[in-house]
């Protein structure tokens, strides 16, 4: 019986011995994780398969650039494959577990040094194990005039982990990768690569110009495999005078597309500047509300309880969330047009902040527009309870009728596997990023199995309905690659076996191995 | 492993331990080589612990906990076991910062009470001299009394140490099944971690 709880593919344990050994001298023992106790917290997910599957070989906490070259040096040495996560906690996308069992997690949490923030050009140096609820604090306690923009559970999350996985946020800045400039990346080899303008010596336009010379790189480090960042640069909005969030409310699922085809244009033009979000009944009630108290039957939850439960807690069949940003001049002519076009739809009740002070779904809202990062959606997880989430992000145009498919596809999958429909809509400037949180008791075998088929059965009808996933979970990952065709991965293969031809970087994120 | 509540322990348990006068006064008065802390958001579990006496309850109240307030607690305490009993959204952030704390986990317990169809399921993953939790559980259920007293008893004869050492390195996973009917679906877990 080995004494590791898994060992990495195709290495055997006199070898993986010798790596841990390796290991243990660049960064000392007490950074370096094996037993069952210390790797049980790496290898807990949320997905609908074993834990198990993912169970890793070893820890390791890197501190430095130069202990990540020296651990790369080992793993090409005796092939051991290490799986990098900077904070580890992109819950609904697999966690801190590695892709495939045996991996090594190279956890980048202690490097979380706040390098610089220049107030006058609105950006940020970051390194991977800072968290939002830091950059956060760093920037009230030094009352610069700033704004960052985070995803919803966002204070234990951390900038460079949400942008390398092209997440988004609610403010003006919400696309996170589009507001990036400039990353470090330490490649298989160990050298170590300064993107755009990092690559000139002595430059100060690193984190303010983005695409230095020749190809830009940054890209194909994002949602990937070819190398391990290790500072990102993020622009950061200057705080406005004035902002003004509010809310509007539609009773019935229909409405998405009034609501749609009204933002889109007010969204592209940037009257409203930020990511505007679409909540979904049980997305909003979650947060004060557990499933067993308002519905115990078997199934979906049937349309008219949410019809009650949307009325009895002042929600909308659908909850636009959206904030004006500016001069409080600016913000009073925008304000106008917003309710101009939607005082053209009867239905639509339009709240603002003042009337929604003590409302706590209002204030997480407004809050996460503004930058400030809370955890309040964690309550999704008590809606139904057992630990079990998947996010299946499909990408739409912002068009209403799209909307409507989209939402009426995944609501009729969802209640062939007995599941709720929790969903979202991220509007972009001209997409929507649909977020279903496919939530199940992962304590129950029936509804793992349920929600892993579920999940297969929606990745293949909306790919067969040409909506591909902007994001996939770790177990996920190839089934999704897959819907973008053979020679994208074709590419991305050819890529990685330039990069790092052991194959050592996180084989297996987004399918890329080599 | 799979294993019924009903066939398992059931009389190997009943007598002592179940008849000592509290679980939380023992855990209270045996000494152990670290030191014990309850977390919880389960307000009787807190209670309980309090009225027997145990010195250190951190009850985190009806909301998320304050992720700083987590981050303070685990960073400040060396040789410490940390025994508790969340809420699912409490635990997803709880464990997340237990780990950048590098808290180690010797156990987790799941333990959901469904109404629809009436069931109890208990799954819990042991690893180390934490195996031996597996059978209390049992035990505890078996005694008839309500599951989340049950639990909170356990806990709190874990914290007292009162159980076997084992030197094994693997991790078990056991689910416990039963039959008990619940006005409510409730969910719940309960963990050990070690600093």
């Amino acid at each position: 019986m080995s004494k590791y709880i898994a060992l990495p593919k195709g290495v055997s344990e006199a070898d993986f011995d010798l790596a841990i050994a390796a290991f243990t001298k660049i960064l000392g023992a007490d950074n370096v994780l094996t037993s069952v106790e210390q790797l049980t917290p790496y290898r807990k997910t949320m997905m609908a398969v074993p834990d198990d599957s993912c169970a890793p070989s070893a820890a390791l906490i890197a501190h430095s650039v130069e202990h990540i070259q020296a651990i790369v040096e080992v793993c090409n040495r005796y092939k051991v494959p290490v799986w990098t996560i900077s904070t580890g906690k992109n819950l609904g996308y697999g966690g801190a577990a590695p892709a495939e069992r045996g991996q090594v997690v190279l956890d980048l949490k202690r490097m979380n040094r706040i390098l610089e923030v220049n107030a006058d050009l609105g950006y940020a140096l970051v390194e991977p194990g800072v968290t939002y609820q830091q950059l956060y604090d760093y920037i009230q306690e030094r009352n610069l005039p700033l704004w960052m923009s985070c995803p919803a559970p966002s204070a234990i999350a951390g900038p460079v982990g949400n942008t390398l996985d092209r997440g988004v946020g609610y403010t003006p800045y919400g696309e996170h990768f589009l507001f990036s400039c400039g990353m470090e990346v330490v490649l298989a080899s160990g050298d170590v690569l300064r993107t755009g303008m990092g690559g000139v010596p002595n430059s100060n336009t690193w984190q303010v110009f983005k695409w230095g010379y020749g190809p830009s790189l940054d890209g194909i480090f994002t949602q990937s495999n070819f190398g391990i960042v290790t500072k990102l640069g993020i622009w950061l909005m200057p705080a406005p005078p004035a902002y003004k969030p509010f809310c509007i409310r539609f009773p019935d699922e229909t409405d998405i597309v009034d609501i749609v085809e009204t933002i889109r244009p007010l969204r592209i033009s940037m009257i409203i500047p930020n990511a505007v979000v679409i909540a979904s009944t049980i997305w909003e009630a979650a947060v004060t509300v557990k499933r067993s108290d308002v519905y115990q039957g078997k199934g979906q939850i049937p349309d008219e309880v949410l019809r009650d439960l949307a009325k009895k807690n002042n929600l909308g069949a659908w909850n636009v969330y959206a904030a004006l940003y500016g001069s409080p001049e600016q913000i009073e002519v925008n304000w106008q047009i917003v309710n101009h076009f939607f005082k053209q739809h009867p239905k639509a009740i339009i709240v603002t902040e003042e009337q929604e002070r003590d409302n706590p779904v209002f204030q997480y809202r407004a809050d996460l527009m503004r930058g400030k990062p809370n955890l309040t959606e964690f309550g999704l997880y008590n809606w139904r309870g057992g630990g079990g989430s998947m996010w299946f992000a499909p990408v739409s145009q912002a068009m209403g009728s799209e909307t409507l498919k989209q939402m009426e596809m995944a609501k009729r999958i969802m209640a062939k596997h007995g599941l709720d429909y929790v969903g979202e809509f991220i509007v972009g400037w001209r997409d929507m990023h649909h977020i279903i949180d496919v939530l199940f008791d992962k304590t129950n075998p029936e509804e793992v199995k349920a929600a892993h088929a579920c999940f297969k059965e929606m990745l293949a009808e909306f790919s067969a309905a040409g909506y591909g996933n902007y994001r996939a979970n770790t177990a996920f990952m190839d089934a999704v690659a897959d819907t973008y065709g053979p020679v994208q991965r074709k590419v991305f293969q050819t890529l990685k076996r330039a990069l790092d031809p052991n194959g050592i970087l996180a084989p297996g994120k987004s399918g890329i191995r080599i | 492993m799979k294993i019924s509540r009903r066939s398992l322990l059931k009389t190997m348990f009943a007598g002592g331990l179940l008849s000592a006068t509290s679980p939380l006064a023992l855990a209270a008065a045996t000494g152990t080589p670290y030191r014990t802390v309850l977390l919880t958001t389960s307000a009787p579990f807190a209670a309980g612990a309090r009225i027997a006496g145990h010195g250190e309850v951190v009850a985190l109240g009806h909301g998320l906990p304050d992720p700083a307030t987590l981050q303070t607690l685990f960073a400040s305490q060396s040789a410490t076991r940390w025994f508790g009993l969340v809420r699912d959204d409490a635990y997803a952030l709880l464990s997340a910062v237990a780990r950048d704390a590098g808290l180690k986990q010797l156990f987790e317990g799941q333990h959901r009470v469904d109404t629809y169809p009436s069931a109890a399921r208990h799954v819990l993953q042991s690893a180390n001299d934490m195996h031996e939790a597996v059978a209390l559980f049992d035990a505890r259920l078996a005694a008839g009394i309500g599951w989340e007293q049950a639990i909170g008893h356990t806990l709190a004869q874990l914290a007292a140490g009162a159980t076997a050492r084992s030197t094994s390195a693997e991790l078990r996973t056991t689910v416990l099944h039963d039959d008990r009917s619940s006005s409510a679906s409730r969910s719940l877990i309960s963990f050990v971690m070690e600093a």
